[in-house]
């Protein structure tokens, strides 16, 4: 079950990839462990960035969430220094009808909107709600230093 | 009434069986109306007294003897009912999952038969009264924690917020239900105006849809498919229904069953099994499970919609998995029935309305392995004879207080007469202090010399002759002695009572070589060593809980003269000194002397447990009249279920709790 779905989701996200985001094994022969990269979005601080995951799917995907991890360091509220990601929808909120290409988008537009009221850094979020500027400056410089193209 | 308030399997009349099922065709006489005032809920699973023949050989292992004083004192409850125990819920560890197989065969079917019985009438009952489908009952009554009496209350209230409050999508219940309401899986067309509880809701229930092939064959099936189209998210361009789980194409075999026609979303049978299989599995929940659908909130498990996945019953294990999981939930949810709390064993007890029963302050009950707990505090062994809440304040102080003070307060005091801080690394009470050479007891910290040269008197904390020495001692240092005074003795007795398992080897082998030095001794005639340490187990559970009682007795407001507490202490040292004399004899036993240690033994055994019965009867009926106050200076929690004293006491005020309160005012 598992590995038909994994299989059938790598042939929609090769035929229709979606916008800014890509996905695949991260060796042809493990189809449950897969390697992901998420562009920073344009009107974000990650802007020009490009961002690694890990994809681990459990062996009972789609019913229990797969888990997802920034290989990359990102400077943000709801992402910690290990790559744990702080979303919803990758935990209790996890449906079998969602895909990996839609958690990428989720991911992505979280990074355009970081939930700060609910974060795994505070520190970060504290200071993304009290002097944004430099929330943005640091983020933009963490993607300059970590995840820069060249 | 020598064994009033039996509670071990000791005092209790066993009656033992195995192996035979259960024979579910006298269970109706399980379900009867109790008609007791103030009760929680009004039927129970019971057996009357006349039912004991009939069933003391299937099931009951234990009558107790106090069940039979109908309208008697009865200290505390052993009027429980004991179910099957076979049924066992596998533990979820973080390593593996259980297997699908160990599930089913460790649970017992012809247990949750019982409790589904008493669970569709009471849907089947609420469902008349409110003219609403049955399926829509049963998720309220699970968001309601099986509380049909505050479902209905609210219900009558407010409708509209009942249904919001339980995710359930408006529906009319005096009208009829609307036109599309004719299901295509159903065969039956509603008339109008005729309410038939176990039609399906087309709000919550699920609907098979027929494969793409044949949706032209059916006008209302391609009204759902245009629905359905419209609200699909995925690009979807052929003519198939396509399962959002699987993503394949729905065949005859594994057609696609349409979530309900609130949220229109769409998976194959094999999909809805699978997504079920894993919640019933590994969370084991059957009350808040809903449509698979990303953030759909619409609750799916009612007894429609399982048959309809389970295709009709065709699918035993799920069938199995949402039955076990249905009545789990019942249990978890009713405070009157419980697990046995004993690691690995599947028993499930009841205990009848203890709380509107105000003789009942401590629910003590004994499941079919003998294993014996309280079902209130669903703590493993019993705490007699301290009240639950006693208890609870008791466990949580000792817990919560941080390790440092616990440190403190348990390996350091300060010298009476030069207040140095000594720690007690080994030995005896008698201490002599480095420094000054003050000589004095580790337990009341009275000089030693007044402790005579027999045994000494230290089970009580004699206000009198150590009060110079405690004087002395600063205020929040005399609390940390005081709560370390009982703790020590706890903690001894616990020590003791964690070694029992140990000292049962140790008598094994003793009987051995008892029978290998003389022949002459039979196996039989050694097993009084073997009662003799499960009567040392209950005594010194008996005693560690009642120097909890002591510590939360507060003698300040009844007065030094109360004979009650006087009573209670007596009873108190004269067991603890006899109990010691009996672990003495036990561990000191030479294989040689059997034949004069048999009498010695058998003589004390009957007599502490006659002590032991006496101190417990004496502490029950004292609590009952509510001779005592206790100290809230722990800030005692009266958390939910947990009654407060007041509750646990008589309402009429009895001539004993008249002179307490004319002691207690000036």
């Amino acid at each position: 079950m598992a590995l038909k779905r994994i299989t059938k989701e790598l042939a929609e996200i090769s035929r229709d990839p979606p916008s800014s985001c890509s996905a695949g094994p991260a060796n042809g022969s493990d189809m449950f462990h897969w390697q992901a990269t998420i562009m920073g979005p344009s009107d974000s601080p990650y802007a020009s960035g490009v961002f690694f995951l890990s994809i681990h799917f459990p062996t009972d995907y789609p019913f229990k969430p797969p888990k997802i991890n920034f290989t990359t360091r990102i400077y943000h509220p709801n992402i910690n220094h290990n790559g744990s990601i702080c979303l919803d929808i990758l935990k209790d909120q996890w449906s079998p009808a969602l895909t990996i290409s839609k958690v990428l988008l989720s991911i992505s537009s979280m990074l355009t909107d970081p939930n700060p009221d609910d974060p795994l850094v505070p520190e970060i979020a504290h200071i993304y709600k009290s002097d944004r500027a430099k929330y943005e400056s640091t983020a933009k410089e963490w993607t300059r230093k970590y995840a820069s193209k060249s | 009434m020598p064994s009033n308030y039996a509670t071990g399997p000791n005092e209790a009349e066993i009656t033992h069986n195995d192996g035979s099922d259960i024979d579910m065709e006298g269970d109706d006489s399980f379900l009867y109306s109790s008609g007791n005032e103030g009760c929680e809920e009004d039927d129970y699973l019971d057996y009357d007294e006349e039912d004991d023949a009939q069933y003391s050989n299937t099931r009951h292992s234990i009558t107790a003897a106090s069940s039979q004083t109908a309208g008697g004192t009865q200290l505390y409850s052993e009027d429980y009912y004991e179910e099957d125990d076979e049924y066992d819920y596998p533990v979820l560890n973080e390593v593996g999952k259980p297997k699908l197989q160990e599930i089913l065969d460790s649970t017992s079917f012809s247990f949750t038969e019982l409790v589904t019985k008493r669970q569709d009438s009471k849907i089947q009952e609420i469902s008349t009264l409110f003219s609403l489908p049955i399926d829509i009952i049963e998720i309220f009554l699970r968001k309601y924690k099986w509380k049909h009496e505050k479902l209905i209350e609210d219900y009558m209230d407010n409708p509209e917020g009942t249904f919001k409050k339980t995710g359930v999508p408006y529906l009319n219940p005096t009208g009829p239900p609307p036109s599309s309401s004719s299901s295509i899986t159903t065969t039956t067309t509603t008339i109008s105006g005729e309410f038939d509880p176990h039609l399906p809701t087309p709000s919550i229930s699920l609907k098979v849809l027929a494969p793409s092939s044949n949706s032209s064959s059916s006008s209302s099936t391609s009204v759902a498919l245009n629905t359905r189209r419209k609200s699909k998210q995925a690009a979807n361009s052929d003519e198939g229904l396509v399962c959002q789980i699987c993503m394949d194409e729905c065949t005859d075999e594994n057609p696609a069953i349409v979530s309900s026609q609130s949220c229109s979303h769409l998976f194959c049978r094999d999909c809805w099994t699978g997504y079920l299989m894993n919640k019933f599995i590994e969370e084991n929940e059957s009350w808040n499970i809903s449509c698979p659908g990303f953030r759909c909130d619409i609750p799916i498990c009612t007894p429609y919609n399982m048959s309809l996945i389970s295709n009709g019953g065709k699918n035993t294990d799920l069938d199995k998995l949402y039955l076990r999981a249905r009545v789990w939930n019942y249990i978890k949810q009713n405070k009157h029935i419980a697990f046995c709390v004993h690691e690995g064993c599947g028993c499930v007890v009841e205990c009848n309305d203890y709380n509107s029963t105000l003789q009942f302050p401590i629910p003590i009950v004994t499941c079919r392995e003998n294993h014996v707990f309280c079902i209130r505090c669903e703590v493993a062994n019993t705490h007699l004879p301290c009240p639950c809440y006693l208890a609870q304040a008791w466990r949580d102080k000792c817990t919560n207080d941080s390790e440092t003070v616990n440190y403190i307060a348990a390996n350091t005091k300060e010298c009476p007469s030069c207040k140095e801080t000594i720690e007690k690394n080994g030995g005896c009470n008698h201490m002599t202090c480095r420094k000054c050479k003050h000589e004095w007891c580790w337990i009341c910290k009275g000089p030693w010399s007044e402790h005579g040269q027999n045994y000494y008197n230290c089970t009580r904390f004699n206000e009198s002759e150590s009060q110079a020495a405690r004087d002395a001692t600063s205020e929040s240092r005399r609390e940390l002695e005081r709560y370390l005074h009982y703790n020590n003795h706890f903690v001894n007795h616990e020590l003791s009572i964690k070694k029992t398992a140990k000292l049962h080897i140790t008598i094994k082998h003793q009987i051995q070589e008892m029978q290998r030095a003389d022949d002459s001794v039979s196996f039989h005639d050694c097993q009084f060593l073997t009662e003799a340490v499960d009567v040392l187990r209950d005594c010194r559970e008996t005693l560690m809980w009642s120097f909890v009682l002591a510590y939360y007795m507060d003698r300040s407001v009844t007065g030094k003269s109360d004979n009650q507490a006087e009573i209670f202490e007596q009873n108190q040292v004269n067991l603890n000194f006899h109990v010691e004399e009996l672990a003495n004899m036990i561990e000191n036993t030479k294989p040689q002397k059997i034949h004069s240690l048999k009498m010695e033994i058998m003589t004390k055994i009957g007599y502490v447990r006659t002590r032991r019965e006496t101190l417990l009867k004496d502490t029950l009926e004292s609590l009952q009249k509510d001779v005592w106050s206790f100290r809230n200076s722990d800030n005692i929690q009266f958390g939910d279920g947990k009654n407060t004293l007041q509750n646990i006491q008589k309402p009429d005020t009895s001539a004993v709790a008249r002179k307490s309160m004319a002691n207690a005012s000036p």
